[in-house]
């Protein structure tokens, strides 16, 4: 007789929510953290997509810890002296049921894990889980911790640990691993007063802004963001392992960099740096990802890696959310028919691939390793911003160049072969298109 | 019947800033806190004692309480109190959990850095010897304990104590064991709830520091500023140097009461 029906490790988004639903179904299930509380050593950019939470929490918008709601996206290209914006708002994202909110991941964490304490779940903090046990034939039947005493039998053991997951490893799911497909996230929270954050983003209220920004790190391959929390921002930059490593500056001298560009120096100036942080990514979406599943143990988030950090869209926890949710399912399912072997689990790949888990990965495939190129990083916020100044300069020509003229010139002083260029073309449109 | 053990320890939810309220979520228990229930664990172990640890403490203290106790305590006994209490008053509802307890151990600071006090009103309370600073222990007798006192400049001194006493040892006297998984997945500790009785009304008096009534000094003689400035400060006058006297204790007492009687401390 096991001690629980279900062990879930790690109680960040993908392990309460996989908890949660164990829970509601009356199975006993233990979710284990190693943090003194939920989401104490949790950290991300800032902007949930909580969607995936409408079949978990009915209207979860008046109970979630919020900042500030998202009504507006920008996404910016920045060169050491240019940039460039496209800037969308939506009054609507402002209303119920909402879109997307900035929300501290200690806050948000925390009221998720307490939802499935709600449902019936048992919550055990600063607890470290250090490995699996096996039975004799290499089927997971429950976990080591570093607490005396500290086995703990299960039906089914869902890792929920988050990148660079030691027990997915341990358990010889990710058969190779490769630095490049990871990327390391900084930010920093800098403290600014909720009336001066309205003024220069331009919002009222609770509403707020996520600003994606390609360029601007300093020459690593990468990216960079600032979100609007309610009396502070965050900004960060994600910045490709090797290319970080090739190079001497340091994340922070590279996020210095950021703020002292023009075009965002002016949004922080004046605010006091509260935080500091750091965090790997799993930026490498389907081509990373392991095994997800063997006897008795399922791979959930980060762990396995589902976040899609596609150049646009860095969305993690609601990947992270849903597949919980449904490595949840799929234990329940199994424990209810006695099979809790691979092939009893094999729900959970179904339920990932008929949703927009598995599928959104699908699509974008491609996405990751083209947004991380160097002719994205390095010569393309060049050349387009390099157009955009063209068409936009006046010094009175006879007669006034058209946009091919221009993109044809910038094209060639910047040496980008149109091939090249028809390439990623073609694989942007098929990832984005 | 089993000896009891008691341990107090102080919950200190993180400290509201601007803006922000305090949370419970950043809670803990000083280090010291925590020694004073590992050595009260140990001495439980040889004396095959129960150990009973109690709290004043808001509600939102409770899980915290719980896990702490997970470590082996036998007892809790929370007593539910929001907001600030005097020492006094805190002491006074502790004491009435403690009294069939030989040992109480606290620690010697709690994270919001107080007066430190609640320890002294215990002893008072409970007529039991004190003894604080505490950073080991050299040698257990029968019924007394020699403890090791951090002094200040580095320097050690060995005091000994007597059952019943009220220890508060510093946090480097030990580490708190960690809670085995299953004293966590289940908490053992019996739990006792109380709540914080209003402080009592009987007044003890005013007390103020003492302070010498003014008495009146003649002017100083002399013709010069100088010479008055010399006169008012004995200058001239042969220098009277710390004597040591050795005397019998209350010989002793007497003779400061009369030397301060003749300088004006006392009238
Ligand atoms: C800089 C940065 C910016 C990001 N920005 C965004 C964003 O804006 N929006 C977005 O949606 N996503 C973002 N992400 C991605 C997102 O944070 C992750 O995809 C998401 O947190 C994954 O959730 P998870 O539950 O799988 O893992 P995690 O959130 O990493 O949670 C794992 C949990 O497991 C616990 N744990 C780990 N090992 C053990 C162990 N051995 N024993 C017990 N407990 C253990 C950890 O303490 C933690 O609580 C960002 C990530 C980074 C690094």
């Amino acid at each position: 007789m096991s001690d629980f029906d279900v062990i879930v490790v790690g109680a960040g988004p993908a392990g309460s929510c996989a908890a949660l639903t164990i829970a509601r179904t009356g199975k006993s299930v233990a979710l284990i953290e190693r943090g003194p509380f939920p989401g104490s050593k949790n950290m991300y950019g800032g902007v949930v997509y909580p969607r995936i939470l409408d079949a978990l929490i009915p209207e979860w918008w008046n109970e979630m810890p919020v900042q500030r709601w998202v009504t507006r996206r920008s996404t910016m290209l920045l060169t050491d002296t240019q940039s460039l914006s496209i800037d969308f708002r939506s009054d609507a994202w402002g209303d119920a049921p909402y879109n997307g909110a900035t929300a501290f991941r200690p806050d948000f964490d925390n009221w998720l894990a307490n939802k499935a304490v709600e449902a019936g779940a048992t919550l055990v903090c600063s607890t470290t889980v250090t490995g699996l046990i096996t039975n004799a034939n290499g089927a997971v039947i429950g976990i080591h911790t570093d607490r005396p005493d500290g086995d703990l039998t299960a039906s089914v053991v869902i890792a929920c640990d988050g990148v660079n997951s030691f027990l997915a490893k341990e358990h010889g799911m990710y058969p190779h691993t490769d630095a490049a497909h990871f990327t390391l996230g900084v930010k920093e929270t800098i403290t600014l007063s909720k009336e001066i954050i309205d003024e220069r983003f331009a919002v009222r209220g609770n509403q707020g802004v996520d600003i994606e920004i390609l360029g601007g790190t300093s020459g690593v391959n990468g990216g960079g963001f600032i979100y609007t929390n309610l009396d502070s921002l965050s900004v960060g930059v994600v910045l490709k392992l090797p290319k970080l490593a090739a190079q001497s500056k340091r994340p922070e001298e590279i996020i210095a960099g950021l703020k002292s560009h023009s075009a965002i120096a002016p949004l922080v100036e004046g605010g006091t740096i509260s935080e500091y942080s750091a965090h790997l990514i799993p930026e490498a979406g389907l081509k990373m990802m392991p095994t997800l599943l063997d006897d008795g143990l399922l791979v959930a988030g980060d762990a396995a890696a589902m976040c899609l950090a596609a150049g646009i869209w860095l969305e993690g926890v609601n990947f992270a959310m849903a597949s919980g949710m449904y490595a949840a399912q799929a234990a329940c399912e199994a424990i209810e028919k006695g099979n809790t072997s691979a092939k009893g689990l094999s729900l959970y790949k179904k339920l990932l691939e008929d949703t927009f888990v598995l599928r959104d990965h699908r699509k974008l495939r491609r996405a990751p390793q083209l947004v991380l190129s160097d002719r994205v990083q390095h010569m393309y916020p060049a050349l387009i911003t390099s157009v955009v100044q063209g068409m936009f300069h006046v010094n009175n020509p006879l007669p006034k160049p058209g946009l091919r003229k221009i993109l044809k010139d910038e094209r060639r002083r910047l040496g980008i072969r149109t091939i090249d260029l028809a390439k990623d073309a073609i694989t942007g449109f098929r990832s984005f298109g | 019947m089993t000896p009891i053990i008691g341990v107090c320890v102080k919950w200190i939810g993180s400290q509201p800033t601007s803006g922000h309220e305090a949370d419970a979520r950043f809670a803990q228990f000083s280090a010291s806190d925590q020694a004073a229930l590992e050595v009260a664990l140990q001495r439980a172990e040889q004396q095959s004692a129960r150990v009973r640890v109690v709290s004043v403490a808001p509600i939102a203290a409770r899980s915290h309480l719980v896990a702490l106790c997970a470590s082996g305590a036998h007892e809790l006994v929370h007593i539910a109190a929001e907001g600030q209490s005097s020492s006094a008053h805190v002491a006074h509802e502790l004491a009435q959990h403690l009294r069939d307890c030989a040992s109480v151990w606290c620690g010697d600071y709690s994270l919001d850095r107080g007066s430190g006090s609640v320890p002294a009103f215990l002893a008072s309370t409970l007529g039991a010897q004190q003894a604080l600073g505490i950073v080991g222990i050299s040698a257990t007798n029968n019924n007394s304990l020699d403890l090791l006192r951090r002094l200040d400049a580095g320097r050690r001194e060995i005091v000994r104590v007597m059952e019943p006493f009220i220890i508060s040892v510093e946090g480097s006297m030990a580490t708190l064991r960690r809670a085995s998984l299953a004293s966590t997945l289940r908490p053992t500790a019996n739990i006792i709830d109380a709540s914080l009785a209003e402080p009592s009304t009987l007044s003890l008096g005013d007390f103020s520091p003492f302070r010498p009534r003014p008495r009146t000094v003649q002017a100083p003689a002399g013709e010069t500023a100088l010479d008055r400035i010399k006169a008012a400060t004995s200058a001239n006058s042969p220098q009277k140097h710390s004597e040591i006297v050795t005397l019998a204790p209350e010989d002793a007492a007497q003779y400061i009461v009369e030397r301060l009687t003749e300088w004006g401390y006392l009238s």
